[in-house]
């Protein structure tokens, strides 16, 4: 089982994110829809992988990264976002992000996104 | 009022094509068919004015996403859509997920409007980055009204009633779907300077 947590504000996402990740794989997928929420999941089911929109109400995604790295929380890190400038990318980079997702979310980048953080 | 040079037009709608040329490509996706984009016009405005062109506008119901931009550009991008153009996109991001079957499309319209706004003008904004440096973005604001309430100004901005302000109106469309969006910009005469300067000489730290 790996256990999955979305962070994104629209529930749009992150339907849509669940909707098309892919059924045979044994993922477990929890929501948070901002910063506070997300590191509290984060801390409660020690999720394998954290995918992170950039653009959210408290915090951005690549402060929540830090933050969980700064707590020992040892996730692999995607960010999911239409916001690609390249200083986002570098910043992401920094903080041990291993890829980034542009949207809008399409079944075939995410079935990408599994094979990048298994390779 | 200071008017906008032949070279600054010229340069304002190149600047306009690159940003919306990456929206594009985002909607196309979405939509999974081509998207077309035109730069309609460009011109320098008083924030009346704005309103005062807003005002002329017929008054057909309108959804409006905007965002506020800070950094190497100040001013707002909105993405102003028909109510039937807004549909269009709902069904097309979320019509072959299997779960929406059974939801009241209406209860997920505006925010999935909102998340499908959003990715257009980040895309456009990011093109816009690579040229000048780094834009913050605000999270994105729902409107629905007729498209002078829409463009409405802030209060900060009203606040400046005589400065004027660089407005850049662009039209996508998806002609199979037969969508329709406009996406104009609203900056700062500042935001000019660094727009002329990114197009002309390039910005280093957001290039490649």
């Amino acid at each position: 089982m790996t256990t999955i947590l979305v962070v994104d504000d629209s529930a749009t996402s992150r339907m849509l994110f669940k909707a098309y990740m892919p059924k045979d794989q044994g993922l477990e997928i929890h929501e948070a829809e901002d910063a506070q929420s997300a590191m509290r999941q984060a801390r409660a089911i020690h999720p394998d992988l954290v995918v992170l929109d950039y653009n959210l109400p408290d915090k951005n995604g690549v402060q929540i990264a830090e933050d969980l790295n700064a707590e020992g929380i040892e996730a692999k890190l995607v960010l999911l976002t239409a916001n690609v400038q390249k200083s986002v990318l570098d910043s992401a980079k920094a903080a041990g992000i291993l890829t980034v997702v542009e949207k809008p979310i399409r079944p075939e980048k995410l079935t990408r996104m599994l094979e990048e953080i298994k390779g | 009022m200071r008017t906008l040079t032949e070279l600054e037009l010229d340069a304002l709608r190149e600047v306009a094509n690159i940003a919306l040329s990456r929206a594009a490509v985002q909607l196309s996706e979405i939509l999974q068919e081509e998207v077309l984009v035109e730069v309609l016009r460009v011109e320098l405005q008083s924030s009346a004015q704005i309103r005062a062109m807003a005002d002329e506008e017929p008054g057909s119901d309108v959804v409006s996403i905007h965002e506020n931009l800070n950094g190497a550009l100040n001013g707002r991008a909105h993405l102003i859509l028909l109510h039937e153009s807004s549909r269009e996109l709902v069904l097309a991001l979320l019509g072959n997920v299997p779960v929406v079957d059974d939801l009241d499309l209406g209860m997920m319209e505006h925010e999935a409007i909102k998340e499908m706004g959003n990715i257009i003008i980040s895309s456009a904004v990011a093109r816009l980055a690579e040229l000048i440096g780094p834009i913050q973005v605000s999270l994105p604001e729902f409107e629905q009204g007729n498209i002078s309430e829409v463009l409405e100004m802030d209060q900060e901005t009203a606040a400046e009633e005589t400065a004027p302000h660089i407005v850049v109106e662009t039209r996508l469309i998806a002609a199979q779907r037969n969508v329709t969006g406009l996406m104009i910009l609203t900056l700062t005469v500042r935001s000019l300077e660094s727009l002329m300067q990114g197009l002309l000489f390039g910005h280093e730290g957001e290039s490649g």
